[in-house]
C-alpha cells in the first residue's frame, strides 16, 4: 500500500500523540498525579534535540536519549509541588509550569525567541538518511517500543505501587511505600515520554517554535486519556488514535477539533463511565472472565 | 511615572479581582476550582458585543450580557459540577477544562478568530492630572471596583442571603440540616460570580476595544493565581492578591526586561506561594492545599 505524504504526516503526528498519551496515562491514570502542563515537556524534548543538533552537531540517535533525560529530569523537578499540594491545585501548578516553559521558549535568545529554531538537519541513522516513509516507519517502531515499555512498567512492582498511591496515598504511606519517590518517578517517567515525542517532532518538522507547545496541546492529550479511559494503557492508545485520526476522517469536524475535544473531555468526565476502554464489548468478543 | 504605573496596575488588578471573586465564591461553597470561569468572562463580552451590533443601547446591552453570563455560569454548575458533587475535586476541574476549551473554540468557530472592535463610545471623560493620565474606561473600571467590592462585602456580611451563603461555605451539611436550600445558594453563588466575570469581560472590551475568542484564558488563569495567593475562599484575600498581581505586573512590564512574559511571571509567583505558604496570604491553616 502506497501512502501519500499527507497520510504519512497524519500517522506520524498520531504516533507522537500516542507516546504523549501513554506518558500522561502513567503519570495521571496510574499514579493519580494530574498534569495540565504535558506540552511543556514535549517542548523541552523538542528544544533539547533541536539545540543539540544545530549547536553541537549531535546525531539524531544521540538526541533521542538526551530529550528523554532532559524532559524526565525536568518532570521529576516539576513533580516537587505534588508533594505539597492537593491534586486540583497540582493541576494549576502544572498548567503554570507548561506556560512558563512556553513563555521561556518564546523569550530566550537561546531558543530563537518567536522565530524558533530552524534548519534542523534531517534524521540520519549512521550514514543512512531517512525519507518520509523511512522516518514514519522509525517513529512507528519507537512508538511501539514505548508502548511496550509502558505496558511492562504498568505490570511491574512500580506500576502496582503507583496504583496503590493513586487509590489511597495515606494507606500506601502507612504500608511503608515511599510516597515522595513514587510521585517523582511517575512525573519523571511520564514526562520523558513527552520528551521523546518532542525529539521526534523536531526531526519531523525540521523547524520548531513555541506555538506548537501551547495549553491546547496539554488539554488535547488529557482529553485523549480521559476519552480512552483513565488508568488504562489500551485506553490511552485508543484515545490518542481516535482523537487524532477522527478529525482527518471526518473532514467537516477537522476545523472544530478543539471544540470537539473540549466537549468530549467535559462530557466523558461528567457522564462517561471510564471512557472507551470500559465500553462493554458484545459477549462473543469479550475474553472469558479472569478466574482471579 | 510611578503613580501612572501604580494606577495602571490597580486598573488591571480590579479586573482580575472581578474574575477572582467568582472563583473564590465557587471555591467557598463547592471546594472546587471552577476552570470554566474564564469562558463565562468571554461569553459576557460577546453577548454585549452582539447586542451593541444590533444597536441596542449600551446600558441595556450590558445588563442583558450580565444576565447571559450569570445563566451560563449556573448552567455549567447544573450540568457538569452538580453530577460530580461526590467525586474527587479533580474531576470537576477536568470537566471545567473541557467546557472552557469547548466555549473558546466554539466562539472562534461562530464569530471568527479575529478581534472584534467594541462598537460603543460612552463619551466618558478622561482624567489628566499632572503626569497622570487615566482614560474614561479605566476610570469606569476603578469606579466599579470601588462600588462593587464594598457592596459585595455588605451583601455577604449583612443580609440574610449573605448569611446563608456563609453558612453553606462553612458547613454544607449543617446548613442543609438548618433548612437552607443549599442547591439554590450554590446557584446564587455561581450567578453572582459569573455576572462579575461577565462585567469584567465587558469592561475589558471597553478599555481595549477588542473582543476575541481567547480573551478569557489569561484573566481566568491569573484569577486562579490571585485566589490561591490570596488564600482560598477569602474574599478580601482574593481582592488584595488581585490588586497586588496587577500592580506587580505593571511594574515588571514597566521597569524590568525579563525573558519570561508577565503572564508566566504570575505563575512563577503562584508556584512559589504554593510551595512556601500553601494556605495563601490570608488563608486559614485549615484550608491548606
Amino acid at each position: 500500500m502506497e501512502l501519500s505524504g499527507y497520510q504519512l504526516n497524519v500517522l506520524i503526528v498520531a504516533a507522537l500523540y500516542v507516546l504523549m498519551a501513554v506518558g500522561l496515562q502513567l503519570t495521571t491514570g496510574y499514579a493519580g498525579q494530574i498534569s495540565l502542563g504535558h506540552a511543556g515537556f514535549y517542548a523541552l524534548g523538542a528544544y533539547a534535540a533541536a539545540l543539540a543538533a544545530t549547536r553541537a552537531g549531535w546525531p539524531f540517535l544521540a538526541t533521542l536519549p538526551l530529550s528523554v533525560l532532559v524532559a524526565g529530569a525536568a518532570g521529576a523537578l516539576s513533580g516537587l509541588p505534588s508533594l505539597r499540594v492537593r491534586d486540583d491545585f497540582l493541576a494549576i501548578v502544572t498548567l503554570g509550569i507548561g506556560l512558563i516553559v512556553q513563555s521561556l521558549a518564546n523569550g530566550l535568545p537561546l531558543t530563537g525567541g518567536a522565530m524558533g529554531i530552524s534548519a534542523i538537519p534531517p534524521a540520519t541513522i549512521g550514514a543512512m538518511s531517512l525519507d518520509l516513509t523511512g522516518y514514519a516507519l522509525l517513529v512507528g517502531v519507537i512508538t511501539l517500543l514505548g508502548v511496550a515499555v509502558a505496558w511492562w512498567l504498568s505490570r511491574s512492582q512500580l506500576g502496582l505501587l503507583w496504583r496503590a498511591l493513586r487509590d489511597d496515598d495515606l494507606a500506601a504511606a502507612a504500608a511503608g511505600v515511599n510516597v515522595p519517590a513514587l510521585k517523582l518517578s511517575a512525573f519523571a517517567i511520564g514526562c520523558s515520554y513527552a520528551g521523546l515525542a518532542g525529539c521526534l517532532l523536531t526531526y519531523h518538522l525540521g523547524f520548531i517554535g513555541a506555538d506548537s507547545f501551547g495549553f491546547s496541546v496539554s488539554t488535547t492529550v488529557l482529553a485523549m486519556i480521559v476519552v480512552g479511559g483513565l488508568g488504562s494503557l489500551r485506553g490511552a492508545v485508543i484515545g490518542a488514535l481516535a482523537l487524532s485520526l477522527l478529525p482527518e476522517l471526518l473532514r467537516p469536524v477537522a476545523g472544530a477539533r478543539l471544540a470537539l475535544y473540549g466537549a468530549l473531555l467535559a462530557l466523558v468526565t461528567t457522564y462517561g463511565r471510564g471512557g472507551l476502554a470500559r465500553l462493554r464489548l458484545p459477549a462473543m468478543l469479550r475474553r472469558p472472565a479472569d478466574p482471579t | 511615572m510611578l503613580t501612572q504605573q501604580l494606577l495602571n496596575g490597580l486598573t488591571i488588578g480590579t479586573l482580575y479581582a472581578l474574575v477572582a471573586l467568582g472563583l473564590t465564591m465557587v471555591y467557598g461553597v463547592l471546594r472546587i476550582l471552577h476552570f470554566a470561569h474564564g469562558a463565562v468572562y468571554a461569553v459576557g463580552a460577546y453577548a454585549c458585543l452582539l447586542l451593541l451590533e444590533q444597536h441596542v443601547p449600551f446600558g441595556v446591552a450590558a445588563a442583558t450580557a450580565l444576565v447571559v453570563a450569570a445563566v451560563s455560569g449556573v448552567l455549567v454548575e447544573r450540568f457538569f459540577y452538580r453530577p460530580l458533587a461526590r467525586a474527587a475535586p479533580i474531576l470537576p476541574l477536568v470537566a471545567g477544562v473541557g467546557v472552557y476549551l469547548f466555549v473558546e473554540d466554539g466562539l472562534r468557530l461562530v464569530f471568527g478568530p479575529y478581534s472584534h472592535a467594541f462598537p460603543v463610545d460612552l463619551g466618558l471623560p478622561a482624567l489628566a492630572a499632572g503626569p497622570v493620565f487615566l482614560t474614561g474606561p479605566q476610570l469606569l473600571i476603578l469606579g466599579s471596583g470601588l462600588v462593587l467590592f464594598p457592596a459585595l462585602a455588605l451583601f455577604i456580611n449583612a443580609t440574610p442571603l449573605g448569611l446563608q451563603m456563609r453558612a453553606v461555605a462553612a458547613d454544607r451539611e449543617m446548613a442543609a440540616a438548618s433548612g437552607i436550600a443549599v442547591g439554590r445558594i450554590v446557584g446564587l453563588n455561581f450567578a453572582i460570580g459569573s455576572a462579575l466575570a461577565g462585567l469584567a469581560g465587558i469592561l475589558v472590551a471597553l478599555d481595549f476595544n477588542a473582543v476575541y475568542p481567547t480573551m478569557g484564558a489569561l484573566p481566568g488563569l491569573k484569577a486562579f493565581a490571585a485566589v490561591v495567593v490570596g488564600g482560598l475562599g477569602s474574599l478580601p484575600g482574593a481582592i488584595i492578591a488581585s490588586l497586588l498581581l496587577g500592580v506587580s505586573e505593571s511594574f515588571i512590564e514597566g521597569f524590568l526586561d525579563l525573558p519570561l512574559g508577565r503572564d508566566a511571571a504570575a505563575f512563577l509567583l503562584l508556584i512559589l506561594v504554593l510551595m512556601l505558604r500553601p494556605q495563601g496570604l490570608l488563608g486559614r491553616r485549615t484550608d491548606r492545599v
